[in-house]
């Protein structure tokens, strides 16, 4: 087989390869071939590729122009070393590939570069000349501090890893690419701390990463639900975040971070249930005040986990545990409210959450009228009418604040499905069916694992020396160890949980 | 395993819904009950329960409704008078809120073991509310008197009573709890404190009760009531309800009047007072030694005397302590001679120091030992402060008049 082994090379012929290319692209108007002559006489034909708002050629093509011109071009160069002339003299980018395959050159257009064929080669040149539309590093709408930096990541991956790398200045700092998305073909980026970060947990994150089958990757929602540990679970055993230093301070504790091209959020494993307790902030600010605001943190959670299923269950079931005054002035508000509490609170609760989806899809111009609206309707008209308790509308609204507590919107929406099933137990069992449903939860947050670390760690399995940076928040100066690795040497023997075929699904 | 998960759900699912919140009670389907008040009929008993009415109570302004509604209904047990009830209450009647249970004077003397069971077997019932004894008169007429500042006569009693016995200490609140205990001890006998009407007594039925600047029939404390174990059989008088509690070490504040030999008085208030007890067995009979040291404060002198000086200091300490020492003696003295029930608790304090002649004596103790039983009080006051002013005002004045 001399000749032509593989389908998939590129042509050496300028014509056969050119109609090629316009064919893997369906002749696509924004792909562009630009036909050049290179050298004076005899000449060598070459035609430069690009997708056009991809690529930013100008600044090639005056280059190549020039040079083609201008200079003498070797007439007896034989035409295969045509192109490495042309690579070595002409080309004044940084990034230049050699490539030999027809699907290695679709990917370099995609990519953004210019491709190079020439005539009588039967490979071609890709140039990075890739220009994306970028958005600037703007403050990051979803985790804001009153102090701390206040830059956020973009759409753009290699602009967020840039900031990463701006933080963390050590040639330690790794950063692997890949791709994932058979269709989109987007990139990801992991980035680990050689060194700090368990390599048990680096080549698992490679793994699971590698096993992503799916066709398209818009966001790092995507990547998040096909590698955590269990799909089940309404907890989130992946954090995510926009802020470059919270990533480079998970990586300094051994976490490794990805990141999706499109998205300005970057996913951290393994991600631990106290994490989702610990702001940004709590590290800029003073140490005892850090401290008060974990507490009232842990506060809010259960608030917003159990007010409303404390409400139902104390009202309807056990009066004799509220003090006399109250329960008389509690009776009084229910006087005439044609519900249940439960029913009372379910209403409540849906209003609610309807009136907050409706916040964050409607258009910002008319939020001001809804809330207006949704203020009138919960807080004066049900009670008015007599529909709902005041007592309850303060519960619901306790609720619902201690919430937007959390500083991670991926744990609050946890506690916003628990917080129905809690709910639904108090109205069936009281307390009764409360410490159940917290028992269930207790023992369904200890088996859950996140890339092979308990979830609970450093309660469940107990590290002490973890413990300095959770309920507590103690001063730098008694922050002397790295946090241990937590992969559990429990039931698996330190082996990472690897998941089974969910990347399939 | 989906089939698993769903056999799970469902098994769950029917569990919550089918138990159907059984033992659920919403709020306003309750009847809450506030105090609660026991009477001898002439078959069973008379039970009373005063009904919370909470939108009356909870409003910042009423509608001008009763605040509390008081039902009475006859039975011949407790309960079956709570649960016929119902058939004048639209709704249950919940006594985990009790504050006070008052009873009738001619129910308690004929004894209060029969209704006290089911107060404590009740699981809805708690033990924490304040007994009292309706003085020459009917539980029910009590609980149907309106007062004011409290909405709520329940608590009205329930307050004033905490009220006078942390700074009068001449009545005494006794719960549930401490009732039964003293009911069911060999060497204790339990008392109550009286509870009586005083004014025109159909006039406090009336909501007009409530309207006026003088009350024109009120619900005071008078008091404490004997009880021989479940029996009613006297009453103390002030005096000697203050030794009662002087003895029982519960007198946290106090006001001691003594007379000065110009003819004036001063006023000591007495804080925390501490007693020992110890009874012994010595030459046929029990001994008691009783010591109680307390802390002093002048709080009141009418007199034009020199308090100043450490004599007449001295002087106000040893006649506030022969008060004290007075009123104890008195109340054992009728205990001893007249009711033959020893309410002190001498006789546990026997069974602590000698427990195997308590085992001989306990059955003949109230009826033939404790008349007998010789009491040594010794009294340690210490006058600490004199308040905000040395010398009484009278004396400032110049008065040597």
């Amino acid at each position: 087989m001399p000749a032509q082994p593989n389908p998939d090379s590129i042509h050496s012929q300028l014509d056969d390869s050119l109609s090629h290319m316009k064919q893997a692209f369906g002749f696509s108007t924004d792909l562009i071939c630009r036909e050049l002559i290179l050298g004076r006489k005899p000449g060598c034909r070459m035609a430069l590729l690009y997708i056009d708002g991809l690529a930013q050629v100008s600044d090639l093509l005056q280059s190549l122009l020039s040079l083609l011109t201008n200079t003498g071009f070797a007439e007896g160069a034989a035409k295969e070393d045509a192109l490495q002339t042309v690579k070595r003299t002409l080309i004044p980018e940084g990034d230049v590939r050699e490539l030999e395959r027809y699907e290695e050159t679709t990917d370099a257009l995609t990519n953004g570069s210019a491709v190079l064929l020439l005539d009588g080669s039967a490979a071609a040149l890709s140039i990075g000349v890739a220009q994306t539309e970028k958005r600037g590093v703007e403050e990051p709408s979803t985790q804001s501090v009153i102090r701390g930096p206040r830059e956020g990541f973009t759409e753009t991956l290699r602009v967020n890893t840039a900031l990463v790398r701006r933080k963390v200045r050590n040639s330690r700092l790794r950063l692997e690419s890949g791709r994932a998305g058979q269709v989109t073909r987007t990139d990801l980026a992991i980035m680990y701390i050689e060194g700090i970060a368990d390599p048990a947990v680096v080549q698992e994150v490679r793994d699971r990463l590698n096993d992503i089958r799916i066709d398209g990757i818009l966001e790092s929602g995507y990547v998040e639900e096909m590698i955590q540990d269990s799909t089940r679970s309404p907890f989130p055993t992946v954090y995510n975040t926009e802020r470059p230093d919270s990533v480079a301070a998970a990586l300094l504790e051994g976490r490794v971070a990805i990141f999706v091209d499109g998205t300005p959020f970057v996913l951290l494993v393994p991600a631990l249930f106290m994490q989702f307790f610990q702001a940004p902030e709590d590290y800029y600010q003073r140490a005892d005040f850090a401290t008060l605001l974990r507490l009232l943190r842990f506060l809010s959670f259960f608030i917003a986990l159990l007010a409303p299923s404390l409400y139902i269950a104390v009202t309807t079931f056990h009066q004799e545990l509220i003090p006399t005054s109250l329960l008389i002035s509690l009776a009084g508000q229910r006087e005439g409210v044609p519900f249940p509490a439960f029913v009372e609170a379910l209403l409540m609760e849906i209003t609610f959450e309807i009136l907050r989806e409706a916040g964050v899809r409607m258009p910002k111009t008319i939020g001001q009228s809804v809330s207006i609206v949704g203020t009138l309707v919960i807080g004066e008209a049900a009670v008015n009418a007599g529909l709902v308790s005041p007592a309850m509308v303060i519960i619901v609204s306790i609720t619902a604040i201690s919430n937007f507590v959390m500083p991670a919107f991926s744990m609050g929406i946890s506690i916003r499905m628990i917080r129905l099933v809690m709910m639904g137990l108090a109205a069936s069992f009281g307390l009764l069916g409360i410490i159940v449903g917290l028992l269930a939860l207790l023992l369904h947050l200890c088996s859950l694992r996140s890339f092979g670390t308990s979830y609970m760690t450093p309660f469940a399995p107990l590290l002490m020396s973890n413990i300095k940076d959770t309920l507590l928040r103690i001063p730098w100066s008694g922050m002397l160890t790295r946090p241990k690795p937590a992969a559990g040497k429990g039931r698996n023997g330190g082996q990472p949980n690897r998941k089974k075929g969910g990347s399939s699904s | 395993m989906t089939i698993r998960c769903m056999k799970l759900a469902i098994l769950l699912l029917l569990a919550s819904l089918l138990s159907g919140c059984w033992s659920r009670r919403e709020l306003n389907e309750l009847a809450i009950a506030a105090a609660l008040g026991f009477d001898q009929a002439p078959r069973g008993y008379n039970i009373s329960a005063q009904i919370v009415n909470p939108g009356e109570i909870a409003k910042a302004s009423g509608s001008g409704r009763s605040p509390v509604i008081t039902f009475t209904t006859p039975g011949d047990t407790v309960l079956q008078g709570l649960r016929r009830m119902t058939k004048e209450s639209p709704r249950r009647i919940y006594g985990s809120h009790v504050r006070v249970l008052v009873l009738g004077e001619e129910l308690a003397r004929k004894g209060l073991g029969g209704v006290l069971d089911i107060l404590a077997r009740d699981v809805e019932m708690r033990t924490d509310f304040y007994i009292v004894i309706a003085r020459g008169g009917k539980a029910m007429d009590i609980l149907e008197t309106f007062t004011t500042l409290e909405k709520i006569p329940a608590n009205k009693l329930f307050t004033s009573l905490e009220m006078s016995d942390k700074n009068w200490a001449a009545t005494g609140k006794v719960t549930l709890g401490e009732l039964l205990d003293d009911i069911t001890s060999k060497g204790k006998n339990p008392v109550l404190t009286g509870i009586e009407i005083k004014g025109d007594e159909a006039l406090g039925k009336r909501k007009e009760n409530m309207q006026r600047a003088k009350i024109p029939a009120e619900l005071i404390y008078s008091d404490m009531a004997v009880l021989k174990s479940d029996k009613l059989v006297g009453w103390f008088n002030e005096s000697e309800s203050k030794g009662y509690n002087y003895l029982k070490g519960t007198v946290h504040s106090t006001i001691i009047n003594i007379p000065w030999p110009d003819g004036s008085r001063i006023g000591v208030e007495l804080l925390r007072t501490k007693r020992k007890i110890k009874v012994e067995w010595k030459d046929g009979k029990p001994v008691a030694h009783v010591k109680l040291t307390a802390e002093g404060e002048v709080g009141e002198v009418q007199s034009t005397a020199d308090i100043r000086n450490p004599f007449v200091l001295r002087e106000m300490r040893e006649k506030t302590e022969a008060d004290v020492r007075n009123r104890i003696r008195s109340a054992v003295r009728r205990a001893q001679t007249e009711f033959h029930s020893d309410v002190f608790g001498f006789g546990e304090a026997l069974h602590r120091s000698s427990p195997r002649k308590w085992k001989e004596v306990e059955d003949r103790w109230h009826d033939e030992l404790f008349p007998k039983l010789d009491l040594e009080v010794q009294v340690e006051v210490t006058i600490k402060r004199m308040g905000n002013t040395n010398q009484s005002i009278l004396r400032q004045m110049g008065g040597h008049s």
